[in-house]
């Protein structure tokens, strides 16, 4: 049974993960691969700054508010592990900021210790008159991507470094299950008008005495597009750009201003914090989260595919819970082909 | 009567700070720094500098309230100045955790603190070994970084600082008008203040650089602040013990209670042992005195004693201070202009 992931993001390499974990010893014939063009740390998830966070509002989205607690909820149990630092997993607290009283989020009782901020530490950030404090995670995908990877190939997964360029190539090649988790490109393997970039363009910083994330909003902009600061282990990166469709995966001179003066605004001690980096990645934005199967055929190729992309800027605090939800379509299409030996559906 | 000449001895951060109000507060004075030892060696660069205050028995809770307070409104709009990174000055939130309730709950300057509250269960969980907890954000103090701020101002203020070792306060009373004392733990040979005494604390700085948030057990015997560049893991409180030398033994130790309460350090690099001795008292002596030698006067401002709370106190207690500074200056020019009668 061969089951090939096309994308190592963050992703791809975790729905490989979980799938191996869950699988490999019911399905003694279970062969992975993964398959991608671009591996660490020349994915998305390297350039993001790694914090657990949704979007202030789930659009209703229930089954993505339970996916995104389950990925916190992994990532805590895994805190104390000796694995936590070579994950990049680390505790993080901080501030979001509003300019008006808005409603609590739906993650505010998955995070830890969430509160409203108190009138002296909005004076902290003048031209803020409301928000929260709370505890959250840091998954860096600069070293979780390559801790995945040494699981993985621990784990004995091959890897491919090559450009998959239609399902129907693998199913050729008598691959059975395809997991896409191409991202910001899956367009590229099948058309998908609701998947669209979302620009973002951040600057990384060495402010070592930065200790807190913080994070404002404009509601009136929308996510992403009012200035963000988030230290991790090594440096601190601001943002706060947001394009819906620019494709552009160059740095742009003006965004890097509009990001340098706001942040710089926002903390003014970060004038004197030195420049190390600047980066551009397309969030692969969706109405929703793809996850789905889908048969796939053409001519006498058929095969299976699960879908697993459009986590626009929420990958990293979701990945976990659609990996799970991956596996389990997996699990299905390996009970309908009686792979599984006599046992029930695992507990995912 | 000329400006008056005032010398503060001692370089640590109730020295500079104090140095720094008396520029403030009495203009007219000329002020001097005498010390044997600046920013790196001195006690205070030991220390974590942690805004959490030590409750001293010897001094009414509401003085020590207003001093911790005057600090903290002085370091919060420093920190949130462009000059932040410079001083060394940063918020940072955490806990203090309890293996068992505490008689109070909540300590005198809960409401100083940003954001006070008993931690969640889903906090405590964290912390296996401890039943109640306290979250809070509060600022820490980088040495050198602020103490190397310090004197930066002092000398934009025109202050001289001179490497000098004082064996006796009125040996300065040809050169100066007033003497301020605050040579910490060095009051204990210099104006054989038995009341002093050190307690020993070893710290590891060490680079862990993923660590954001302090833990700190509420016994105040372990602890981890982190830093601009390094996390201090802490510690102990040895009375009376003068050694400045690091025991490994006692590193082992503060190393494996640390690692119980944050796991994550044993991947910590760069292990640095350092010792400082808490110049500890009853109370901080903060008092004006006059020293005598025929017929010669030597009015003396004392400024020391702070113990593991220097830090959460210095400002408030640099103010007084130079308060009192004010007053002697007062007393030597009604003096002076007496004498003129």
């Amino acid at each position: 049974m061969r089951v090939a992931v096309i994308g190592a993001g963050v992703i791809g390499l975790s729905s490989a993960l979980c799938i191996h974990e869950q699988f490999q010893g019911l399905v003694p014939s279970l062969e992975l691969e993964v398959y991608a063009d671009h591996f660490t740390p020349h994915t998305t998830s390297d350039g993001a700054a790694g914090l657990w966070q949704p979007y202030l509002s789930d659009g209703g989205n229930l089954q993505e508010t339970l996916w995104n607690k389950e990925t916190f909820d992994y990532l805590l149990g895994h805190l104390h592990s000796p694995a936590a630092k070579e994950m990049g997993l680390f505790l993080l607290s901080g501030y979001n900021l509003f300019t008006e009283p808005v409603p609590d989020p739906s993650w505010k009782n998955i995070v830890l210790g969430f509160r409203n901020l108190t009138p002296k530490e909005l004076e902290l950030f003048p031209g803020y008159s409301y928000g929260w404090f709370n505890t959250a995670l840091m998954l860096e995908g600069r070293n979780y991507l390559p801790w995945l990877t040494n699981r993985l190939t621990q784990r004995g997964v091959k890897f491919f470094h090559k450009k998959v360029e239609s399902f129907q190539e693998l199913f050729s090649q008598g691959v059975d299950v395809v997991i896409n988790c191409t991202g910001m490109r899956s367009g590229e393997l099948q058309p998908d008008p609701e998947l669209q970039p979302g620009r973002g363009q951040v600057i990384k910083v060495l402010a070592p005495w930065v200790k807190h994330f913080i994070i404002t909003h404009d509601m009136k902009s929308g996510i992403y597009q009012s200035p963000y600061i988030i230290p991790g282990s090594e440096f601190t990166v601001l943002g706060g750009i947001y394009q819906f469709g620019n494709w552009s995966e160059e740095n742009s001179a003006q965004d890097h201003r509009t990001v340098w003066e706001r942040c710089c605004r926002l903390l003014p001690a970060l004038q004197t914090a030195k420049i190390v980096g600047e980066w551009t990645g397309l969030r692969p934005t969706r109405p929703q989260v793809r996850l789905e199967r889908e048969s796939v055929r053409q001519g006498n190729l058929q095969g299976e595919v699960i879908h697993n992309y459009g986590h626009g800027g929420f990958g990293i605090t979701i990945h976990w819970g659609c990996a799970m939800a991956a596996a389990r379509l997996l699990g299905s299409i390996l009970q309908e082909r009686r792979k599984v030996a006599s046992s029930p559906q695992p507990r995912l | 009567m000329a400006a008056p000449k005032v010398a503060v001895v001692g370089a640590g951060v109730i020295g500079l700070s104090t140095a720094l109000c008396i520029v403030e507060t009495c203009p007219s004075s000329s002020v001097t720094v005498l010390s044997d030892q600046f920013s790196p060696n001195t006690t205070s660069d030991v220390a974590a500098g942690m805004l959490i205050p030590h409750t001293y028995p010897g001094i009414p809770i509401h003085v020590q309230k207003q001093w911790f307070k005057e600090t903290f409104t002085y370091l919060f709009a420093i920190s949130n100045s462009a000059e932040a990174s410079e001083a060394g000055i940063h918020l940072v939130s955490g806990w203090q955790v309890f293996k068992s309730t505490p008689k109070e709950e909540l300590p005198f300057w809960s409401d100083v603190v940003l954001g006070f509250r008993p931690m969640s269960k889903a906090e405590l969980q964290k912390f296996p070994q401890h039943r109640f907890g306290q979250a809070f954000t509060t600022l820490k103090c980088d040495c050198p970084p602020y103490l190397l701020w310090l004197e930066k101002r002092l000398k934009a203020a025109g202050v001289q600082m001179y490497n000098r070792k004082v064996a006796d306060l009125w040996e300065l009373h040809r050169e100066y008008d007033i003497v301020v004392n605050c040579t910490g733990i060095g009051a204990h040979q210099l104006v054989g203040d038995k009341k002093l005494f050190p307690v020993r604390g070893q710290v590891l700085q060490v680079h862990a650089p993923w660590v954001k948030n302090f833990i700190r057990d509420g016994d105040g015997l372990t602890y981890i602040y982190p830093g601009i560049h390094r996390v201090t893991l802490g510690g102990t409180r040895e009375k009376e013990s003068w050694s400045l030398s690091p025991d490994p033994g006692t590193t082992k130790d503060i190393f494996d209670r640390c690692c119980s309460l944050e796991a994550s350090l044993q991947e910590a690099q760069d292990i640095k042992v350092k010792v400082g001795l808490r110049p500890s008292r009853q109370c901080v002596r903060l008092q004006r005195e006059v020293l005598s030698q025929g017929g010669v006067k030597l009015p003396v401002v004392h400024n020391y004693g702070h113990g593991a709370g220097g830090f959460s106190v210095h400002r408030g207690t640099a103010k007084e201070a130079a308060r009192l500074v004010g007053e002697c200056i007062a007393a030597l020019q009604g003096s002076s202009s007496r004498a003129k009668l």
